[in-house]
């Protein structure tokens, strides 16, 4: 019962490539973790690393073709997700996870009233719940979010971006869900917006004792919002662990080169250190450590095999041939 | 919206005052005097000028463009044609109604059968209701509608006898006009609507509805049709006038008394009053289906709705 | 050493995007037998003479009205006349009439739609009504009205349907250009005291030049048709010039009992149609921005 309990979510091997054209994305390479009820994971990388594509995958909303699950499994309460048939998945999809989407402003549809598009996700999973009801729910919701009821009637377009991605918010947890997907939901919006909508999360999910997982290229809101950080590069998780021991001990030369790039008060540096290079070509990725080509300590050992995910303290793994705390980047 | 329509209504008159304006413009660049022509080239010189000035051609360009503008839209009187007494909206009212059933029935059958191609091709992208629609649409925008009129009179009357090649007898005779103008615009329209399909079902919302655990065929029905057929319906438009078009043309290839037998019989005896007469009013009822287009669109569409229709109206907000 | 190798990596990428769009044709295989049929129609088009011994309008009253056969591969017609060497020279005229006309009417409505996209105001106003009352004519009908007033002819023709398309073809540069206008780097281009022609000729037309050329294949295409539906009604290229559609109107009288005369300009009107449309939609595949890595 413990096991299961603390194994609330596990994504073991997952792999996920896009097919286009004859050429090969490697997405998705092997990503393994676990989540406990009501704890949040951040998944922090670059743009293209593949974090909304695992996201994507747990829903299973991926556009197939041309994505398609190479592997592995994702367990929802001991289920294997990735085994369910289309119907069951129908019910899991808004009931049990929820997913909130990185750009408020195309994920609302603009021929239907927010009230509305609230209103449908509580009726597909509360079909004993009559419009009325479900209309009162979803009203509810609003105001939860802070939406005055009145505007239940309105459409996205007379929204604000900020406004939005409440709605959204609201349409997302309007179910209870046990898991909820933020896939960079402050991103798209103003800088003083994101703060509200970030802390506004933060308080529904302490509220509704959520699962999260927070998907960010922003280590600020991994600060904010998250027990565990799992660091993403070019579709491998390079370092895991709880927040306190990656703000503390940095491993892997990609997590110090992310932390060097943050701006810090109380040290004084000419300029903010950035990772050399660009990212590996997904259709192609490097050898061995996929991210040797931009590291100063990679030696010939990294550039061949299968790097393994070793313990380096415990609850925190490293991928990392040469893992070594408080590098400089 | 009963304010839009008013409002759409009174701002449709200067286009078709334009119309009027530039149809007679046009015409009046015709190098040749109308009169010389209706007289043949026996007449003397002075039968010439009497005639010009029972044409009221001797007056300058202007005044006869006031003169006809204003019998045309105070007493819907386009005059008569160069060689015969019958008026010209006579002819126009009893041959009008030909040519509108054919495009009418073209643009129904164009509805009926490409929109439902298109989606279909769409939710089944690289399928075989998607090779269907693609083929289809390859081949309908190849050839014009007069070539396929030729062709169905070739197999279906020549060859087969089941329908009769020519006149307006029985609804039998409108089956192979109707076809050839639907054709080429119904290829169109499965091609468009599959693409604005394609285009709404990879947008976000759509995810999102995906992700509520929407079923697909509701996600489909609820989410992505709304959004995709508002772009397809403003497409009716270019179809409709297609469709007049093409019915102008193929009038002539099944002997059908319409506005396009009108017009190319006045083209060859070079009867100018006529083609005005006649362009005037297509592109009147032409500017009144495009209106009507204009008027499902907003209706159809919250953005545009929210901003003619009172309620909800509401600043964007933080 | 990684970071000079990344940026040789997008610097070869830029270099080659002409080749990408090129081999991203090459792999759709429609496009390219669109290609292929539209290059040997072209060809045949210029060496009609040495394709076939006849000429376009010698007429044999011993052998009129003949089925396809090793002499006449498409048969004769009425006049005894080679259909498969009308269709050949024919092509010149069809082709002519759709590609002049079309290269004539994107040249004024490009430079009417970039400038009235461009500037705006009150010019872009009074262009625009101007417009709306030409286009509230429908399509065939305005070229029609556009063709009495030139009267038939090849040349006449060429000059109706270019002065007919040219509103449609404004109306899209100017929609083009008003989409392109809102990016920043039109912007930038402003901070950077950039002058009017340098901003549409270096940020703007460029950004839409792959519209354009998918623009102008399609109305090729398109024109080809209302070109032959001109000569059908009487307007248009006239006899004995051997115009697809002249030759089509021809064919009315006979095709119920001499079905080779309607079938084979037919064929060719199609596949000319077919094979531009192929590569347009091919074109527009490989040029789309949303495909690009």
């Amino acid at each position: 019962m413990s096991e299961n309990k603390n194994r609330f979510l596990s994504v073991e091997d997952l792999v996920v490539e896009y097919t286009s054209d004859g050429e090969v994305v490697h997405a998705v390479n092997g990503v393994s973790f676990h989540l406990e009820k009501g704890k949040t994971l951040g998944l922090v990388g670059e743009t293209g690393a593949g974090k909304t594509t695992i996201a994507k995958a747990i829903m299973r909303i991926l556009q197939e073709p041309p994505a398609s699950i190479k592997g592995g499994k994702i367990l929802l309460d001991g289920v294997d997700l990735l085994k369910l048939d289309k119907k069951e998945m129908y019910g899991i999809r808004g009931g049990k996870i929820s997913m909130i989407f990185q750009d408020p402003m195309t994920s609302l549809n603009p021929v239907h009233k927010v009230g509305e598009q609230i209103a449908e996700v509580v009726r597909i999973h509360n079909p004993e719940m009559n419009k009325a009801q479900a209309r009162q729910r979803a009203v509810e919701m609003l105001e939860r979010v802070g939406i005055p009821a009145e505007r239940y009637s309105e459409y996205p377009h007379q929204f604000s971006g900020g406004m939005k991605q409440r709605v959204v918010i609201a349409m997302a947890l309007a179910c209870n869900p046990e898991l909820l997907l933020a896939d960079e939901p402050t991103s798209a919006l103003d800088v003083t917006i994101q703060a509200e909508v970030l802390a506004m999360i933060k308080k529904l999910r302490d509220e509704f004792d959520t699962a999260m997982i927070m998907i960010t290229h922003d280590l600020g809101i991994v600060a904010q919002v998250c027990d565990d950080v799992a660091i993403v590069y070019a579709g491998e998780i390079v370092e895991y662990g709880t927040k306190e021991e990656i703000y503390t001990h940095r491993f892997h030369p990609y997590t110090a080169g992310l932390f060097g790039a943050i701006p810090q008060l109380d040290v004084r540096v000419e300029r903010l250190s950035a990772i050399k290079g660009l990212p590996p070509d997904p259709t192609n990725l490097p050898e061995g450590c996929h991210f040797h080509p931009r590291c100063p300590y990679a030696t010939e050992e990294c550039k061949k095999g299968k790097i393994p995910f070793a313990q380096v303290r415990p609850g925190h793994f490293c991928r990392c041939v040469h893992p070594e705390e408080g590098r400089i980047m | 919206m009963v304010k839009y329509t008013v409002k759409r209504l009174l701002l449709m008159i200067p286009v078709v005052l334009g119309v009027t304006i530039l149809i007679f413009l046009l015409l009046s660049l015709v190098p040749g005097d109308p009169a010389k022509l209706v007289l043949g080239n026996e007449a003397t010189v002075e039968m010439v000028e009497m005639k010009r000035s029972e044409m009221g051609l001797d007056k300058p360009l202007i005044v006869r463009m006031l003169t006809y503008m204003k019998d045309v839209f105070l007493r819907l009187d386009f005059g008569t044609s160069y060689y015969n007494t019958t008026p010209i909206i006579n002819e126009i009212t009893a041959r009008l109604p030909r040519t509108m059933t054919i495009a009418g029935f073209g643009i129904l059958l164009t509805t009926i059968l490409g929109i439902p191609l298109g989606i279909l091709a769409a939710v089944n992208q690289n399928g075989i209701p998607d090779r269907i629609c693609m083929i289809l649409s390859m081949i309908g925008v190849a050839l014009p509608e007069f070539c396929v009129a030729m062709v169905l009179v070739t197999i279906f009357s020549s060859k087969l006898g089941w329908l009769p090649p020519y006149g307006v007898k029985t609804w039998t005779c409108y089956i192979m006009p109707v076809i050839a103008v639907g054709l080429n615009s119904m290829a169109g329209l499965a091609r468009n609507c599959r693409n604005c399909t394609l285009e709404a079902i990879r947008s976000d919302y759509v995810t999102t509805a995906r992700s509520k655990g929407v079923k697909e065929w509701k996600v489909i029905l609820h989410h992505v049709l709304p959004n995709s057929l508002i772009p397809v319906v403003t497409s009716l438009g270019t179809s409709f006038a297609n469709m007049m078009g093409g019915a102008i043309v193929i009038e002539n290839v099944f002997s059908i008394p319409g506005m396009g037998q009108y017009i190319v019989t006045a083209i060859n005896s070079r009867d100018y009053n006529v083609i005005q007469g006649s362009v005037i009013v297509l592109a009147i009822i032409f500017s009144l289906i495009i209106l009507l287009i204009d008027l499902i669109y907003a209706y159809i569409d919250p953005r545009i709705k929210a901003q003619y229709v009172g309620t909800g109206r509401r600043k964007k907000t933080q | 050493m990684s970071t000079a190798k990344a940026s040789l990596g997008q610097k070869r990428k830029k270099q080659s995007q002409f080749l990408a769009i090129l081999k991203r044709l090459g792999r759709n295989k429609l496009s390219v037998a669109g290609g292929v049929i539209l290059i040997l129609i072209i060809l045949a088009a210029i060496f009609a003479p040495v394709l076939t011994p006849y000429s376009y309008d010698t007429m044999d009253s011993a052998h009129i009205l003949e089925g396809p056969s090793r002499l006449h591969i498409c048969g004769t017609d009425n006049l005894g006349r080679d259909i498969f060497c009308r269709l050949l020279y024919g092509a010149r005229y069809s082709l002519a009439l759709g590609f002049v006309s079309v290269i004539v009417s994107q040249f004024f409505g490009v430079i009417i739609g970039s400038v009235v996209g461009y500037y705006g105001g009150v010019l872009e106003d009074v262009v625009m009504r101007i417009l709306d009352v030409i286009q509230s004519i429908p399509g065939t009908l305005l070229t029609i009205t556009v063709a009495t007033v030139f009267g038939s002819g090849f040349g006449n023709t060429i000059l109706a349907l270019a002065i007919s398309h040219i509103p449609g073809s404004a109306r899209n540069t100017r929609a083009l250009v008003l989409s392109v206008r809102k990016n920043e780097y039109l912007e930038a281009a402003d901070a950077c005291n950039c002058s009017d022609v340098r901003k549409i000729t270096t940020h703007i037309l460029p950004n839409i030049v792959s519209y354009m050329i998918v623009s102008f294949i399609t109305a090729t295409a398109y024109t080809i048709l209302q070109a032959a539906s001109l000569s059908y009604i009487g307007l248009g290229v006239q006899p004995p010039t051997p115009e697809w559609g002249a030759l089509l109107t021809n064919a009315r009288d006979y095709m119920r009992d001499y079905t080779y005369m309607l079938i084979f300009p037919c064929i060719f009107i199609a596949l000319t149609v077919l094979s531009l449309n192929l590569l347009g939609d091919g074109l527009r595949d490989a040029m789309d921005p949303k495909m690009k890595k």
